[in-house]
């Protein structure tokens, strides 16, 4: 992590061109502002506890969604194996409060778990780094086909893991946990985090860079962009933040077992939460992430659709590919450029 | 002319048994325009690609305005001077005209400060220099071929180089086109002082702008010259324009065998 900040200031790649308003770099979408506001209000206002666990559910998926926007929508690199750096950082956060901090895990178990959190983003920032050292200098369908090795060989690495539960498992002491609406206040300021980075990076030269190796990279390197680091750099990003929820999310669930934190189902998710949304746009992980999750429960809560759930929404993905390929927000975008409006720019965009 | 911007001196790159570059060597001097000649496979896009960083050369040197720059990596040696265009030209589809070359001057020379404000400025200067400015704001897809080649070298402009390499900039382009991006190339010379390497397969057009040719054949350097020298040099002629009667002979003799 100390490379990337050395790197990041070295070159100047997360100061924005000052004043960029078109494609490259983009408006901040209001609506970005307004959500995370609503949902901070509704889980400091809530006393109902559905509704603060069903917003910190979404706000988890949001979050992971916009992290792995980073390196898949902005920079086009499909990392197919992302889960690794969530169940990464769901280990770091156990590893912590049950084996490396338990008395401060009892005595103050928010303080633990930030200490678990931060460890959890850090780790998988370095992971990415190392890795992507390696694996960045593959294109398309190899660097995806590398992530999923990744997560695979780190899943059985984890296995061996000698914990007193056995293969690997870890079981969070109740006295460890802090009470709901403090769990999703972190929930809430992870995701705020993961946004607020997405947007400055967007803004970013790193941002134009990133486009522009999106489009072409040998173009985009040929005109100067250092192609490499800033996917590195992206990369780690990315898995920094996804790292930081999937710490989050262990600290909710209360347990993490090897097959469950790096299982690829939840890549998918973030993958198609995306795709649904609009990848490589602000508000796309959100508005996918908001349409995925109501569905997601009302197929869950429904008796009989339970089992189907997981099938609808991958055919859901399939017909977004097939009719939809920009998502909602992009197809939203190309509407509002055809009829040459520019108006509702930073509303929908 | 003042001395000598680029020297690339002895080199060799092989991919595999395949001998590309055999020991090359020749300079560009400032404001100059040299032609970079031969057969297909002769070995000119490797030269670029070696001089640019895409390649590391096997064996030799590639200095440029007094370093070494051999074996960086493309986009340092972009900062350092060197812009090139793409015989496929590659423009970013889904950014304006405009966005397009404000890459190229957000990466080029200047990078390291270079503000956003400075690069759009760039931008349209550069684009009105090449009459491309009433499309400054259309998406690169839209443009025919022609335009995505002044595209090319807008991006290329932008970054502010001291030498541009253009591999065959003039391809598929009508004859009033070609002329056009002649007086393009004699004006990024004369009124930049920017040195231009031009890789190209219209005799007519590169004989009359360059101030010397270099011929390549087989991945050797077989002549240099100033164009006149260079067209009437036997080894020339037979390599690049072919020996007539033995191309005559060779068409028959497999004829025959077929």
């Amino acid at each position: 992590m100390r490379d990337t900040t050395t790197v990041l200031r070295r070159e100047n790649v997360l100061k924005r061109p000052k004043g960029l308003k078109t494609v490259l770099g983009g408006s901040t979408p209001l609506m970005l502002y307004v959500f995370s506001l609503a949902s901070l209000i509704t889980l400091l206002g809530s006393s109902n506890a559905f509704i603060v666990t069903v917003i910190t559910d979404m706000l988890t998926w949001m979050g992971l969604a916009s992290s792995l926007n980073i390196i898949m929508g902005f920079a086009g690199y499909v990392s197919f194996g992302h889960v690794v750096f969530m169940g990464i950082g769901g280990y770091m956060l156990a590893l912590t409060l049950e084996y490396w901090l338990p008395g401060l895990a009892s005595s103050l178990p928010v303080a633990a778990a930030v200490v678990g959190v931060v460890l959890g983003s850090l780790v998988s920032a370095l992971l990415a780094g190392a890795v992507g050292a390696i694996v960045l200098r593959l294109r398309g369908v190899f660097f995806a086909i590398a992530t999923i090795g990744l997560d695979l060989a780190v899943m059985y690495l984890f296995y061996m893991l000698p914990t007193l539960e056995g293969g690997g498992e870890i079981y969070i002491s109740s006295v460890h946990i802090a009470g709901l609406r403090t769990v999703a206040l972190t929930v809430w300021i992870i995701y705020m985090a993961t946004i607020l980075v997405m947007i400055m990076v967007k803004r970013s030269k790193l941002g134009i860079g990133l486009t522009a190796l999106r489009e072409d990279e040998d173009a985009a390197e040929s005109l100067g962009v250092p192609t490499f680091r800033y996917k590195t750099i992206a990369f780690m990003l990315s898995a920094a933040l996804t790292g930081a929820m999937g710490a989050a999310y262990v600290w909710r669930t209360m347990s993490v077992t090897p097959g469950d934190a790096f299982d690829l189902v939840y890549s998918i998710r973030m993958i198609v939460i995306n795709v649904i949304g609009g990848l490589g746009t602000l508000l796309g992980p959100i508005v996918g992430g908001a349409i995925y999750y109501i569905l997601y429960l009302l197929f869950t809560t429904s008796h009989g659709l339970t089992e189907l759930a997981d099938i609808i929404m991958g055919l859901l993905a399939i017909a977004f590919v097939l009719f939809l390929p920009k998502g909602i927000v992009g197809w939203l975008r190309s509407k509002r450029l055809s009829m040459g409006g520019a108006g509702v720019n930073t509303i929908i965009e | 002319m003042s001395g000598e911007v680029l020297i690339v001196k002895n080199v060799s790159k092989r991919f595999g048994g395949l001998v590309a570059l055999e020991d090359v060597s020749f300079s560009v001097r400032g404001a100059e325009i040299l032609g970079l000649i031969g057969p297909n496979g002769a070995g000119k896009t490797t030269l670029f690609n070696c001089i640019t960083g895409v390649y590391k050369p096997d064996k030799g040197r590639v200095i440029f305005n007094g370093i070494d720059i051999t074996g960086w990596p493309p986009h340092r040696i972009v900062r350092a001077g060197i812009a090139r265009t793409f015989q496929v030209v590659k423009p970013f589809g889904g950014l304006t005209v405009k966005e397009n070359v404000m890459i190229g001057a957000l990466f080029g020379r200047h990078a390291d400060r270079i503000e956003r404000e400075e690069a759009e400025e760039k931008a349209v200067e550069v684009l009105e220099f090449l009459g491309l400015k009433s499309k400054a704001d259309l998406p690169a897809s839209v443009l025919n071929i022609h335009e995505k080649k002044i595209l090319e070298m807008a991006r290329a402009l932008a970054a502010d180089p001291k030498l541009i390499l253009l591999d065959e900039v003039l391809a598929g382009l009508t004859p009033k086109e070609v002329e056009d991006m002649l007086e393009v190339i004699a004006r990024v010379r004369s009124e930049r002082k920017i040195s231009v390497i031009m890789v190209e397969h219209l005799m007519h057009a590169v004989m009359n702008i360059a101030d010397r040719i270099v011929v390549l054949n087989h991945g050797r350097k077989i002549a240099e010259g100033r164009p006149e020298e260079v067209a009437s040099n036997k080894l020339v002629v037979e390599a690049y324009l072919g020996d007539s009667k033995l191309a005559l002979k060779f068409v028959r003799r497999l004829g025959s065998v077929g």
